[in-house]
This record gives structure tokens, sequence and C-alpha cells, in this order.
């Protein structure tokens, strides 16, 4: 009996995972042990040949400034990402979920920026930042626009959270859109027509209520957030003289441009347990809130 | 080769995978055109052998559609070759893109690449010392030796650009009112002394592109060259720099060079804003005489040349690094073969290497090919009877220069780390915008060379 | 009364709503009123109107991107990995979801973590590997890496909104003698519906605007797909910002129209009122 439970299992497990772990082995799991191998020699594609180094590449990292430097800039960013996105996209999709004239409008609205991907919307940013708002700010005499804020590295930084910010708040509506779906529609009614009681509704309930939402859209703005990338390349470049490089973009540098494959490689290992442990941290600490409400 | 190994080992595990995978998703692999390696062809059917594709991959990405017209027209004339062009992104990604085709065992036959990634690649390209003698004759005199990298012909130049300060005839002498001999600013008071005329009549002097690029690479880089004639000494003074022997504020190359620079800056018309670097906007100020002078090179005729209301005649001088015309530098223009077409020697067959040989002489010989570089693309040729007539009135300027001889030689930028104009580029970019000192700015360099022994 | 400040609220929210909206589609805009312009206008005054409206980019654009030749590649790759992925993931998300295996939580947050990975460590071993067994340049092997890449958002989507659904609605029909597969498919997955469509348009963003990835495995014109395209209006040190907004709003009209097509079921899922 216990035998014939156990092969079911089994059986369970190959039909509903199988596809799945396979397709994520080749894809993901076996490259990633064959990038592990490259990071404890020294291959690179201009010799080709890879002697093994041992732990060398992971000593490097952490004796590399500008790695360091760079992790710390790109800290900064997720946690401004990570409020100021998620505060944005909880309350519009909250508004667009209640009861509100032009719904269809407004929920297109907020969608399309995310059509423009990554690169060309950086390129989109800069042109912004370094001609619209500065000729704006020279018209109206606005102080905070006088200067492209692509040319001073604190606003340089402000410049890629705002840009981020805008493309991530469209992606994070149609999650926490979602999410309110499993919010009973009388709830939502109530918190939008008792405005005396709003914060305590929103608290009290919705908030427990959309809590697999949150954790999903935290977990993909934190990750999203600490390997951004092209909106780097396309926005500031790293510059001013580097103040805005974020990891990923370090890491691209090391590896392909200053041709120290294992290093980079190395650099991109760290990132990794870096990012995967602070959100699966926070998704394993809310989902104790989510059992808890 | 244990590497290779492991690579195997792994490509089988994932190889079964796949299979048992494909019964399993709806992935069908029945489409999958065999064209991915292109050196099947060749080998396996004797009648097919005649038919060459060869791959093509351009990091000169701006003028991807004039090559694409050129290959189709080749293979009009030769119906057996077939080139497939490869388009690179911008920035680091091209370097990131090439390196993965290698990776992959998939390189393109043919690469247009800048000089020094040709150098860093070396072992992978076709040696083409058997044609030295024949581009010799085709090109201008010198040409060849300014492109050979630790002495070999390993690529084939096909473009030149010249750099140096760029002017707005017309900028120029209406704000100073009188007619403008480029002749006349023979060292570096002169210009001081017709900035500060063109100030005055309220036209902004100078325009300074603040890109890592132009900072780092085209104005620093030429305090490398301009210590001697001899590309050996110059890489003997990087040495130098390296081991920390070497001071540059006791150089007097570079300390005129920054004096020149903090004369550009005083007088930039970004000088409020000197970071914004839009490389756009900037070619369309100077072409348009919003600014008189321009640090760039001929190249920015892409730009230029298309542009409406613009100014007729521009021209290019040298900058000036001292006040003594008899300086080496102040008489002459940098001058390189920027980009060389190699030839792979890894992956390639005897027949792509010899159809990708014939291809670049076609393009650089026939009337077709000039036609398509000088007259669509803009570009200089370092080619002796060219049968176009080039359009770019900048490169014109640059001839007059190149003809007699005033050039300066930078190919000491080619044995350069490829990292190193971002990493000055930032240090020049502090200094424009008054964040260090120049003492500070020279530690910095310093400091670059010495960690990039 | 009141009903009066009930309204005054309601009539202030969709102020600043439409507020936040306007300031939102400020690039859009500038994207759209651009395309009718030249490269030269854009850049010295971007903010104006444009004098005319001249679709010649948008012919430019859709002769040099090859544009139908990209819109086939773009939409057999993102149509045919997404299916997969939404099926494949759904299953894996109820296994994990539903039995509380020592193997599947360890698995669950093996799927999970490596949507911390930057692409850059997987890069070169891809190209490497893929490349030893001849597999790049087709669109089958891109199609897999997409379902690959794909499905810890799916799992991960999923996984969460699967443990809301009650479990009795499951027992009922084993009840009924129905096998777990097929009590999966008739009686969960319709469940997930609204989080489903979600995940459709969340992957759909990702595979329609990948670049990097497509760029590394295809590289025959014939393959392109659209983003590959539009990168041909970037040089080397520019860009010809004319034609490539007007690409860039062709290239998305496609997934604009999923979206319209698609969020109504969203909203449905809200008017329905809960799941449970």
């Amino acid at each position: 009996m216990r035998q014939n439970k156990k092969l079911k299992n089994i059986g369970i497990f190959l039909l509903f995972g199988g596809p799945t772990l396979i397709i994520f082995s080749a894809v993901i799991v076996i490259p990633f042990i064959f990038g592990l191998y490259l990071t404890f020699t020294n291959w690179s594609v201009a010799t080709g040949d890879s002697t093994f180094v041992g732990l060398s590449n992971y000593f490097e990292v952490f004796t590399d400034k500008d790695f360091l430097t760079s992790f710390w800039f790109t800290i900064k960013y997720v946690i401004a990402c990570l409020i100021f996105a998620n505060l944005i996209a909880f309350f519009i999709a909250l508004a667009l979920t209640s009861k509100i004239n032009g719904q269809g409008l407004l929920r297109t609205g907020f969608f399309t920026p995310n059509l423009i991907g990554g690169i060309v919307l950086g390129y989109l940013w800069q042109t912004l930042f370094s001609q619209v708002l500065p000729y704006l700010g020279d018209q109206y005499g606005w102080g905070i626009f006088e200067k492209s804020w692509l040319g001073d590295p604190d606003k340089a930084f402000w410049a890629l959270v705002v840009a981020s910010v805008w493309q991530l708040v469209g992606y994070l509506v149609i999650i926490y859109m979602a999410g309110f779906a499993s919010v009973p529609k009388e709830v939502i009614e109530a918190s939008s027509i008792d405005g005396a009681n709003y914060f305590q509704i929103l608290r009290k309930i919705i908030l427990p209520l959309t809590i697999p939402s949150i954790i999903i859209c935290f977990f993909l703005t934190i990750t999203r957030a600490f390997l951004a990338y092209d909106i780097n390349l396309s926005l500031t470049d790293g510059g001013p003289y580097n103040s805005t490089e974020m990891v990923s973009y370090h890491i691209v540098q090391k590896a392909f441009l200053s041709n120290d494959y294992g290093a980079g490689q190395a650099q991109a290992i760290v990132l990794f347990m870096a990012v995967a442990l602070i959100a699966i941290t926070q998704t394993y600490i809310l989902k104790k809130r989510e059992v808890e409400a | 080769m244990k590497l290779k190994r492991i690579v195997i080992l792994l490509s089988i595990v994932l190889l079964s995978m796949l299979v048992a995978c494909s019964s399993n998703s709806s992935t069908s692999e029945n489409d999958s055109n065999n064209n991915s390696n292109s050196g099947d062809n060749s080998n396996s059917n004797e009648e097919q052998s005649e038919d060459v594709k060869i791959t093509f991959f351009n990091t000169s990405a701006e003028v991807n559609e004039v090559f694409e017209n050129l290959f189709d027209k080749y293979h009009e004339l030769n119906s057996n070759v077939t080139v497939e062009l490869i388009p690179t992104p911008i920035g680091g990604a091209q370097i990131e893109k090439f390196q993965s085709l290698l990776a992959s065992g998939t390189p393109a036959t043919i690469a247009n690449l800048d000089a020094g990634a040709i150098l860093q690649y070396k072992d992978k390209f076709l040696d083409l010392e058997s044609d030295r003698e024949k581009y010799e004759q085709l090109t201008k005199p010198g040409t060849i030796d300014r492109v050979l990298l630790d002495g070999k012909f390993l690529g084939v130049p096909w473009t030149s650009q010249g750099y140096g300060l760029l002017y707005n005839k017309r900028a120029v002498e209406d704000a100073t009112g009188e007619s403008f001999d480029p002749a006349s600013i023979r060292k570096r008071d002169d210009l001081a002394t017709l900035f500060e005329k063109i100030d005055a009549a309220g036209t902004a002097p100078v325009v300074i592109h603040g890109a890592d690029w132009s900072l780092g690479s085209h104005y620093t880089g030429l305090g490398y060259a301009l210590q001697s004639q001899d590309v050996d000494e110059n890489l003997a003074f990087v040495e130098d720099l390296k081991n920390g022997e070497a001071d540059l504020s006791q150089n007097k190359q570079f300390n005129g060079l920054m004096d020149t620079f903090d004369l550009l800056k005083k007088y930039n018309l970004r000088k409020d804003d000197p970071l914004v670097s839009d490389y756009n906007l900037d070619s369309t100020a100077f072409a348009k005489g919003e600014a008189a002078f321009y640090f760039m090179g001929d190249w920015t005729w892409a730009v230029i040349g298309q542009l409406e209301g613009r100014d007729d005649e521009f021209g290019v001088i040298p900058v000036p690094i001292s006040n003594n015309p008899e300086d080496y530098g102040n008489s002459q223009i940098a001058f390189s073969e920027p980009k060389l077409f190699a030839i792979d020697d890894t992956e390639s067959t005897e027949a792509q290497q010899k159809a990708a040989k014939d291809l670049i002489e076609w393009m650089l010989t026939s009337e077709e090919g000039q036609m398509a570089i000088i007259t669509d693309m803009g570009l200089n040729m370092p080619y002796e009877n060219l049968l176009a007539e080039s359009p770019n009135i900048i490169s014109h300027s640059v001839d007059e220069y190149v003809n007699k001889g005033d050039v300066i030689n930078i190919s000491v930028m080619n044995y350069f780390q490829p990292d190193w104009w971002s990493k000055v580029g930032a240090s020049m970019q502090k200094y424009l915008s008054n964040n260090i000192e120049r003492e500070e700015l020279y530690n910095e360099f310093e400091d670059y060379w010495e960690s990039s022994k | 009364m009141v009903k009066n400040s009930n309204s005054l609220l309601a009539i202030s929210k969709s102020i600043a709503l439409y507020i936040t909206l306007f300031i939102f589609l400020v690039p859009f805009i500038i994207v759209v009123m651009n395309s009718f312009k030249a490269t030269q206008h854009f850049i010295e005054s971007p903010f104006s109107l444009p004098k005319s409206l001249n679709f010649s980019n948008y012919v430019d654009a859709f002769q040099s991107m090859n544009f139908m030749q990209g819109i086939f590649n773009s939409l057999l790759l993102t149509v045919g990995s997404i299916i997969v992925i939404v099926f494949f993931s759904a299953m894996t998300a109820y296994l994990f979801a539903r039995f509380k295996w020592r193997i599947n939580k360890i698995l669950f947050f093996t799927i999970l973590s490596s949507m911390a990975l930057p692409f850059q460590v997987l890069m070169i071993p891809l190209v490497i590997l893929y490349g030893e067994m001849d597999l790049l340049n087709m669109r089958p092997t891109l199609m897999f890496m997409y379902v690959g890449f794909g499905l810890p958002l799916g799992v991960f989507t999923f996984h969460g909104f699967i443990k809301g659904i009650p479990y009795e609605l499951e027992e009922a029909a084993f009840m009924e003698g129905s096998s777990r597969l097929r009590t999966f498919f008739v009686v969960v997955f319709p469940l997930l519906k609204p989080v489903m469509v979600t995940l459709i348009i969340l992957e759909v963003l990702i595979i329609w605007n990948d670049y990097l990835l497509a760029s590394l495995i295809l590289q025959s014109p014939e393959l392109r797909t659209l983003p590959l395209s539009v990168f041909n209006f970037f040089s080397s040190y520019s860009v010809d910002y004319a034609p490539l907004m007007a690409g860039l709003l062709m290239a998305m009209i496609p997934v604009l129209i999923l979206y319209l097509v698609l969020q109504k079921h969203i909203i449905q899922g809200i008017t329905d009122g809960a799941l449970k």
C-alpha cells in the first residue's frame, strides 16, 4: 500500500514537474554550473586556454574597490526603487480597481509606457533630462531643471530612479490589480465610499489580502533593480565620471571591456548570491505574515 | 584542453535532455534551417563547393545598410558568394557580441573592428603578409606602416579619419568681421587671441563634446602620441608611466595639452553644463555656427551633412599645444585608420578566407565599393587614385594635411587596454566640470597606468 | 451632506489620477509626436508639435526594418514560448503548492533564486554549450531558452495564487473519481485565469522586447525579431531617432492590442469577486 503511494507520488512529480525541470536545467542550471566552473579558471576568449586558478578570482572581487562602490550605489538604487515603485503602483492599482470614470483609458494609459523596451527607454529619458527639462527650466526659471541632471552625480542617481520607477510602475500595477481581484468587491467599494476609515480598511483588510501580490512585486522589484543594466547603459552610461556605475554594468565592463572574464564572472556570482539571499529572505518573511493574516 | 572535454560532456548531457524534451514539449525542431554553420557547405558536397557563404561583423553600425547594398551588388557579380552582415549594438555590447561569436565557434569570416581590438585577438586572425605588398601599392604612403600591429599585417585599412579643432568659417568670420585664414593659428596664443575676439562678438568660440571617448581617447591620447614621432618611443613613455617612472606634471607635452584644454574650457559653449554630451546636439550647434570651433573629427560629417540650415564651409586646424610654432603637434593633425577588415583564422575554411580576401579587395578597389564608402558613407579612404569624390568637406581639409605629411601618428593608442579611454575619460570629465584640479587629474592618470600593468 | 463630501473625494481622486497619468505619459507622447518629425527637428526642439502629419518615417522604418518578417518572427516566438510557459509553470506551481515534500521546497527555492541570476553569468556558457551542439541561429533554440527563462516567473506567480484556492474544490472532484491531472485542468486551471492573464502580459513584455538573448542566438536576417531590427537605427555614436520612434510604435501595436483584449479578463476577475 505504502509502496504504491510512493510510486504514485513519483508519477505525479514527474508528470507535473518533469517538463519544467528538464527545460530549467538545460537553459539555466547546466550553463550556470559551467559558468561557475569558469570562475575558477583564467579563461578568456582571446586566448581560449584555461588554467585552474582556484579561488583567486573571488579574492579579487573583494579587493576591487570599484566593484564595492558600484555595489553600494546599487543598494541605494534598489531601496529607492522598491519604495517609490511599489507605493505608486499600489495606489494607482487600488484606484483603478475601484469605481472611477474612464477606467479603460486609465488602465491602458498606465500600461503603455511599459511597451518601450529598456535600452530605448533609457535614450528617451536621456533626451528628456539633457534637453527637454533644461529647456523648460530655462524658460520658466525652475532652478532644479536648469542644468542637466545627468551632469551631476547625485542628480544622475535620481534620474536613474525616476526612469526605472516610471517603467516598473506600469509593470507592478498589473500585478497589484490582479491581486485586488482576490479581495471581495464589497470591501474595495466600502473602502472607497467611507473616506474616514479608508486607511484602516486598507491596513486591516486589503493589505493582508494582497500579500501574495506584494511578495511578487517586492521580489520582482528587488531582482530587477539589482540586475538593472540596460537603463544604466543607455541613460547615464555610468557617467558622469563613473559615479553611476551599477554593479551589472561594472561586471560587463570588467568581463568584456577590461578582458578579465573570470573576475567579472566571479563578481556576477557574488552578486547572484547576495540578491538571491535578499529576495528570498523577504519572500520568506512576508509569507509568514500571510499565514498570520 | 581540459575545458574542451568539460564542454563536450556538458553538451552531451544537455543534448540528451533536449531530445527527452522535444518529445515532451511542443517545441518542434523541424524547421531548423541548416545555415548555422557556414563552413558546412564547402567540405560536405563536392558539387556545391563553389558556393561560399561568408559573414561580415560590422562595428560601424551607422553604415550597415550601405554595406548590405554593397554585398547584394557583389552577389550579383559573383553569384556563388553570399555575404551576410552581422549588425552590432552600440557601445560595449559590440565587443560582447564579438566574444560570444568567437566563444560559440561561429566567428564572422570578416570582422570590421578597431585596430586595438584586432591586436587583442591577434591569434584569431589571418596573417595577411602575402597581401601586404599589394596594399602598400594601393594605399597612400605610410598607411600600411600605421596599421601594422606588433609588426604584423592583420587588418586591411578601409577608412581614415583625422581630428583636431574643426572650424565653422562663417561663424568665425561673422564674429571677427574679417576673413579667416586657418594657417594664421600657429601657436596657442594665436588661438587665445582669436577666441577672445569671437567671444566679444557674442558667439561661443568652441564646443567641447563632454563624452568620455572624445575627452579620454581623442584628447588625452594626443599626449602620448606627441611624445615623439616614433611610435616605439611613445610606447616606451607609456611603459615608464606603468612603472611609475614618468611624471606627468613635468611633461612638456601633457602640460601644453592641458593648458590648451584650459583655454577651450574657458570658452566652451557648454561651460555651465559641460557634461550634457549629446553628440547630435553638439554637432548641430557647431554646424549652425552657435560655436565657431569644435574638438572633433571629420566623421561628424555623418551628422552634419544631412542637416538643414547648416553652414557650408568647414575645416580643421591642429590643437596647438605650445607657443612655439615649430613644436611637433602645432602644425599637424591627428590621423589614423581606425577600423580594419580582418579575416577569421579559427573556424573559416580556406574557400571562405579566399572569398573574404576577394570581397575586401573588390570593396576597396572597384568603383562600386569606393562610391559606397566615399559617397554614401561620407568617409575618407587612405587609397590612391580614388574613383569617387567625397562630399565630406571636413575630410578635404584633413587631406591637405595628409598630403603634406603633416599628421600625428596616434597608433600608440592601439596598444592600450580597451577600457583605458573610459577610465581616463572619467577623470577628464571631472576636470572639465571643475571637480578636480590638474594635479589630481595627473594623479588619476598615473594611478590608472600603474594599475593596468 | 455626507454624499456631497463623498463625491468631492471621488472627483479629487479622479483628477489626481488623470494628472498622474499625464505625467506618466509625457515620454510616450514625445515618442508619438516625434515619430512624425525629422531627426534634426527632434534634436533641436523635442517638445514642439510636428508641423504636419508626415508618415515618411513610418514608411522608412517599415521598409528598412523588414517589418513583416520581423513581426512574423516575433509573433511565432512569443506565442509559442508563452503557451508552453503557461502550461508547464502552472502544473509545476500546483505540484509545489499542493505537495509539501522536502524536495519540492528545495526545487521551488532553486527556481525562485534563479530569477536573481545576472544574465551575464549565463551568457558565455550558453553560447559555448549551444554552439558546441550547433544549435545556434535557429528559432526553436531561442524559443526553448525563452521558455527556460520564463518558467521561474510563472511558477512563482502561480504558486502564491494556487495556495489561495480552497482544497475542498479538488477533493470533491477526487470523490467523483477524477484523476489528478484531470482535476488540475478541469478544476484548478480555470480558476487561475486572472493571474494567468497577468502572467501572459508580463511574459509577453519580456519576450517581445528581448534584445540581448535574441541577438546572441539569431543571426540570419530572415530570422530577426522586431527588437533586432529596431536596433538598426542605432549607430556607434548616435541614434537616428525619427525612424526609430516610428518603428518602436509599430512594434508596440500587437502588444497593445493583446493588452486591450486581455485586460478585460483581469477586470472580470475583479467583478466576479473573490475566488473563494
